[in-house]
């Protein structure tokens, strides 16, 4: 429920940014070449280990060819009990990036940084993880839009729990990422 | 297509594997024949190297290393103490001696070891499962091997989540903490923290609730001749003029002794629960009371008991002590063992007005025998020799 509100606030800020138009121009945007996509979402799948979870990501690079992106993503990963936050590199290919709505492929690589930790008892370490997804952006004509995606993510992190011994679990999660945001 | 990938990495779990390293204690065994073979055996001398009750018969020093067996020294030059060799006897907690012959405990076993040539202890009884109480030799599961000992060892446990988690658990068998015994008035002499004693032709042993009588007076043929239903809480056992004072969680309990072979119960001094060792002398009584582990929340005193009327016993005073263990008195000197407060000798001339004459505060200490010209402090790595002006004269630990 927490996370359900976590998700659906984070949208309605990114929704209620866009109701303003944008202060630069969609040709100050192309000169800039600067490109940013905040979204949020979901992370779901068998979890038959562990839990499903929010999910938030911000993108922020450059276009690099008319329908390339480049770019470094971070955010958040939160699932019940442990949070980690990626650090990625992410590559979009846009297909049709002069249309109203553009359909796109991305993907993204890189490491997790275990945030949950309890004194000396639990850690976390994060480790690698890597995304495939597509999605569409829809353009509103001045150089922001919002952007809808669906993706795959593989995941594998390191809990450690030092009671009585020490246990480590490494966990490699395959799961959907579904979520919303916005481009400029 | 979109639809073909979703389904087919939807199918994906999660991936899960647990390393699991932790510390256990692990058995190591020996095959039962082995076992009957090595249990008793004589063997070369060896450090003292976690040391438990103290026996000092006339030269010799028994000492016991708990659960292995017993450290024969010669103490006839108490400069040079000699340590002449080590009698292995499995799951051992406490000794006593009549004669020349010693008994000891194998967990719940009761052995008779003839010691004339006291180079070459001969064993020539063994009651079995005489000890109600007592640690049970630990076996394998086929119950052909005996552990004789444990040991730490790290273990590792890799598994797929998706398995059963089957924990492993390291067996410990800490053998029955029982403590020392005492025989007044012989050559014989156990530490005040003794559960094993003889009295005339009776050996006196005592654990948790019970006391056994066993008729020794046939060295060859050991025979329990009654078990007695105790208090909670039995520790010590202490002999003097035809009494047994035994120590327990709750406080002093006597019995007579003109029935040998069925004390009887006379009178009682109660205390808070603490862990409490006792000695006597003359009609007084001198018991540690003690706080810690076992003990509870007991205050740390020393309480000098009359026990003229022995159905009556009366408190002549209490002294506040630091953390004290076993004791020992001989004429106006008491010596009061400390824990890691070291040990303190005290004038007991008059009960009621104690003087501290001195004090050690370096050597952790838990019990102590009194020598004509030195004591004997049991410390947890080996026995340590003063003289009564507190100069250490040897280690015993270090032979």
């Amino acid at each position: 429920m927490k996370i359900l509100f976590v998700a659906v606030s984070t949208l309605f800020i990114s929704m209620q940014a866009f109701s303003q138009d944008s202060l630069k121009t969609q040709t100050e945007h192309k000169k800039s070449r600067f490109w940013h996509n905040s979204e949020t979402g979901f992370s779901v799948g068998n979890a038959n280990y562990f839990s499903n979870g929010f999910h938030f990501q911000t993108i922020n690079g450059f276009r690099v060819y008319k329908n390339a992106y480049l770019g470094l993503a971070t955010g958040l990963d939160m699932y019940r009990d442990a949070t980690l936050l990626p650090v990625l590199l992410h590559a979009r290919w846009d297909f049709l990036p002069e249309k109203k709505i553009s359909p796109y492929i991305g993907v993204s690589g890189g490491r997790t940084l275990g945030l949950t930790k309890m004194d000396n008892i639990y850690s976390l370490k994060g480790g690698f993880t890597g995304e495939i997804s597509t999605g569409f952006k829809v353009n509103r004509g001045n150089g922001t839009g919002y952007t809808f995606s669906l993706g795959y993510r593989y995941q594998k992190f390191q809990e450690k729990w030092n009671i009585g011994g020490e246990r480590t679990t490494d966990y490699g999660l395959n799961r959907f990422v579904i979520r919303t945001g916005f481009f400029f | 297509m979109i639809l073909i990938t979703l389904v087919s990495f939807w199918s994906c779990k999660d991936k899960c594997s647990e390393k699991y390293t932790y510390t256990v204690e692990v058995p190591v065994y020996l095959s039962k024949t082995d076992y009957n073979k090595e249990n008793g055996q004589w063997k070369e001398p060896h450090h003292v190297l976690n040391t438990g009750k103290i026996f000092v018969r006339g030269q010799y020093v028994l000492i016991t290393e708990k659960g292995k067996g017993v450290h024969f020294i010669d103490n006839s030059n108490i400069n040079v103490p000699k340590n002449i060799g080590f009698l292995q006897v499995y799951g051992n907690v406490d000794i006593a001696v009549k004669g020349n012959t010693l008994y000891l405990d194998s967990y719940r076993d009761l052995f008779s070891f003839d010691i004339s040539d006291i180079t070459n202890p001969v064993r020539i009884g063994k009651n079995e499962n005489v000890f109600k109480y007592r640690a049970t030799a630990y076996t394998n599961l086929t119950k052909d091997s005996v552990a004789i000992s444990f040991k730490t060892k790290q273990l590792t446990i890799t598994r797929d989540c998706a398995e059963p988690y089957v924990p492993f658990f390291g067996e410990t068998t800490n053998s029955s903490s029982t403590l020392a015994s005492s025989n007044s008035g012989s050559q014989n002499q156990a530490g005040s923290m003794a559960s094993f004693l003889t009295v005339g032709n009776y050996l006196y042993t005592v654990e948790i609730n019970q006391m056994y009588v066993f008729d020794v007076t046939d060295s060859q043929k050991t025979t329990l001749v009654n078990s007695i239903n105790l208090d909670w809480g039995v520790e010590t056992i202490f002999a003097s003029d035809g009494k047994l004072f035994l120590g327990t969680r709750t406080g002093m309990r006597i019995y007579s002794l003109a029935e040998p072979t069925n004390p009887k119960f006379l009178g009682s001094f109660e205390h808070a629960i603490s862990c409490d060792p006792v000695v006597v002398q003359n009609d007084l009584a001198y018991i540690t009371t003690r706080s810690g582990n076992m003990c509870r929340n007991g205050q740390n005193q020393l309480d000098i008991v009359s026990i003229a009327d022995p159905q009556n016993p009366q408190l002549i005073k209490s002294y506040e002590m630091q953390n004290p263990h076993g004791l020992a008195v001989k004429g106006n000197d008491l010596i009061v063992c400390e824990g890691a407060f070291g040990f303190k000798k005290f004038d007991v001339n008059d009960p009621k007005n104690i003087i501290l004459q001195k004090n050690n505060s370096e050597l952790y200490s838990f019990d102590v025998i009194m020598l004509p010209n030195s004591f004997l402090i049991a410390s947890r790595n080996g026995i340590y020799q003063y003289n009564y002006d507190f100069q250490l004269i040897s280690q015993i630990s270090n032979l």
